[in-house]
């Protein structure tokens, strides 16, 4: 039998944190910053007469 | 393993208690940030009890202006300053020490360090100098002065240059041990710095424009997209937090009692579950802006942040159960708890981290699953329960570890013996049992209604007043107790440490060692594999019942705010 093992696949991915890093920037920019700013962006501007009653000027 | 490096070994010493080859220039960065963390601890812990003592209106100490001010103070350097600064520290001298390796860029960690130092300290003369009354948050379009967004850059920049060092610290390591894996507690830091990567690029993406803001080149910030992107960096910091204390969880357990996780692969899958899931919580703080969508919400706080608690759930399970299944090996095998009574009580590190997975789980987590909850969110939303949690999570979970393994590092890191080691055995105790106690006061407080962040809840002059339900008397004396007791036992610990630190014996050796460091328990015997840990699981049961009952009675509270009568 041979001395050398495969590392197993999953272990190659536990321990490469280059790609952890990238999957946790991944993960939180898709999923909260980007689709939260598109949200945002989406929203119809606050008509002029509201946005003065509020303000009051 | 050899350690290669230019200057050959003049940079290294050997420690003579672990056995590590420790990198000179990496102690001395991860000593500094250190000191300063304790010095960040200091200005939050004066600021806390001004503030204890202003909340409970029987003493109302602070004018209303100092108190918005020292709020601001005591948040960012309680929640920022002095635990980040404290991450620094391990993670430089995790990265070197623990992997027999050697610093990356030593002059990158300097620069960074000084980099954190000018931010830290702009930030904290704007607020004391009464031009930052902004609180933690900062929210636009409450404006500070240019020099508080530029302290916090700078902090910003310098934490991600140390964080930066430290990828490239493991990088060295990697090339000189290929195909071996991190050790676990390592592998619980580098979850943190990966998170720590993102939280510090959320910050810098929302404090620069703010800061040319406050100059007056950008016209205006949108409050919302504030909002959003802040909390991208407000959370997340603490999220930090959670995968740091958890890995001094795991190393405190090793060195106390000889334990290590009964399943490392699982242990390391919950950090990666906190590296995809734990950042994008951030989203209850905004559960209910009406910008932000219902799916959005859901999304990013009912499901994937269920992630992050069952990575939380792993850990509490494997933290105990290493415990337990070194202590079942060296014999303490009678009944489910005989394990835990046979603990090492008398080792402060232990008892602190005992205490903090308590506090953590028992407070932070449960009421932090009901505030991150879209529907049950509401019930605490902007009240005293708020910070209540966080008191819990932050202070009784992380704040409490680090201060229990500083029990480790004086003698390891700053070569010093423990000065009034007697008192240690106390210190945890009065710290976790008054965080305890003010937490959960401050918790039920918030359920009466008592808003966060208010100098005079009784609106006294305005008007209109408001008269609480008299019970909250009650707690708001339970809230000036915990929170006193807490300060004695942060003030004991600070002392002990900057005595230890500054003025301290000489740690020569092992003989010095005041803390002990247990000896690996024997190998398991073959039939105690089969259920290495009853204690444990049963007091995870204990939990999940507390769990249950706390989220069903929220829910309970839920429906009866719609009562209509």
């Amino acid at each position: 039998m041979s001395e050398e093992r495969k590392t197993p696949f999953l272990q190659l991915v536990f321990d490469d944190f280059i790609l952890l890093l990238f999957i946790g920037v991944a993960v939180y920019a898709i999923s909260y910053l980007i689709w939260g700013l598109i949200e945002l962006a989406w929203l119809p501007p606050i008509p002029p007469e509201i946005k003065q009653a509020l303000l009051g000027r | 393993m050899a350690v290669a490096v230019e200057g050959g070994e003049k940079w290294f010493r050997t420690c003579d208690v672990t056995g590590f080859k420790v990198d000179l220039r990496a102690e001395k960065i991860a000593r500094l940030n250190a000191v300063m963390a304790v010095v960040s601890l200091l200005i939050a812990v004066i600021a806390a009890l001004l503030l204890v003592l202003t909340r409970w209106q029987l003493f109302h100490v602070l004018p209303v202006d100092w108190y918005y001010r020292v709020l601001t103070l005591h948040g960012l350097d309680a929640l920022v300053f002095w635990i980040i600064f404290f991450e620094l520290a391990a993670l430089t001298f995790t990265s070197t020490a623990f992997l027999n390796t050697r610093m990356s860029s030593p002059f990158a960690g300097w620069a960074g360090t000084v980099l954190a130092i000018v931010g830290w300290l702009l930030v904290n003369y704007t607020i004391l100098t009464g031009n930052a009354d902004v609180l933690m948050t900062s929210y636009a379009p409450l404006k500070a002065h240019p020099l508080f967004y530029l302290g916090m850059i700078l902090f910003a920049v310098g934490a991600l240059v140390i964080v930066t060092t430290f990828f490239a610290n493991l990088m060295i390591w990697r090339r000189e041990n290929p195909g071996q894996s991190l050790p676990l507690f390592v592998y619980g830091l580098m979850a943190a710095a990966i998170i720590a990567v993102i939280t510090i690029v959320s910050g810098a993406i929302i404090y620069i424009p703010t800061f040319l803001w406050s100059l007056g080149i950008i016209k205006d910030i949108d409050p919302g997209v504030y909002k959003l992107i802040w909390w991208g960096l407000g959370h997340p910091s603490q999220q930090i937090n959670v995968a740091a204390h958890v890995s001094v969880w795991y190393l405190i357990t090793f060195l106390a009692t000889g334990g290590t996780s009964i399943n490392e692969k699982i242990s390391r899958f919950a950090f990666i579950l906190y590296i995809v899931a734990i950042n994008v919580a951030s989203a209850h703080h905004l559960l209910v802006d009406p910008a932000v969508s219902p799916v959005w919400k859901v999304w990013n706080t009912s499901y994937v942040m269920y992630l992050a608690v069952f990575a939380s759930m792993i850990h509490a399970f494997a933290v105990p159960s290493a415990i337990e299944s070194a202590q079942r090996r060296r014999g303490f095998t009678k009944g489910l708890f005989e394990w835990l009574k046979a603990a090492p009580w008398g080792n402060p590190a232990f008892s602190g981290m005992w205490l903090s997975m308590i506090i953590f789980g028992f407070i932070g987590g449960i009421t932090g699953v009901v505030n991150g909850m879209e529907q049950t969110n509401i019930i605490v939303h902007n009240t005293l329960s708020v910070p209540g949690h966080f008191k819990g999570a932050v202070v009784g979970g992380t704040a409490l570890t680090f201060m229990a393994v500083t029990y480790y590092l004086i003698p390891l890191l700053f070569r010093k013996k423990i000065a009034f080691y007697g008192l240690a055995k106390f210190v945890p105790w009065i710290f976790g049992i008054g965080i305890a106690i003010l937490a959960v006061s401050m918790y039920i407080l918030g359920a009466f209604g008592v808003p966060r962040r208010h100098w005079d809840i009784t609106f006294s002059g305005g008007p209109f007043t408001y008269t609480f339900n008299p019970v909250t008397d009650f707690f708001w004396a339970l809230f000036g107790l915990g929170g006193i007791l807490a300060v004695i036992g942060a003030l004991l610990w600070i002392l002990q440490v900057v005595v230890s630190v500054f003025f301290g014996k000489p740690f020569n050796g092992p003989q010095d060692l005041q803390i002990p460091i247990a000896e690996p328990p024997p190998p398991a015997k073959e039939e105690e594999d089969k259920f290495a840990a009853p204690g444990t699981f049963t007091l995870v049961l204990l939990f999940m019942v507390a769990f249950i009952i706390f989220v069903a009675l929220n829910y309970g509270w839920l429906s009866a705010m719609w009562e209509v009568k």
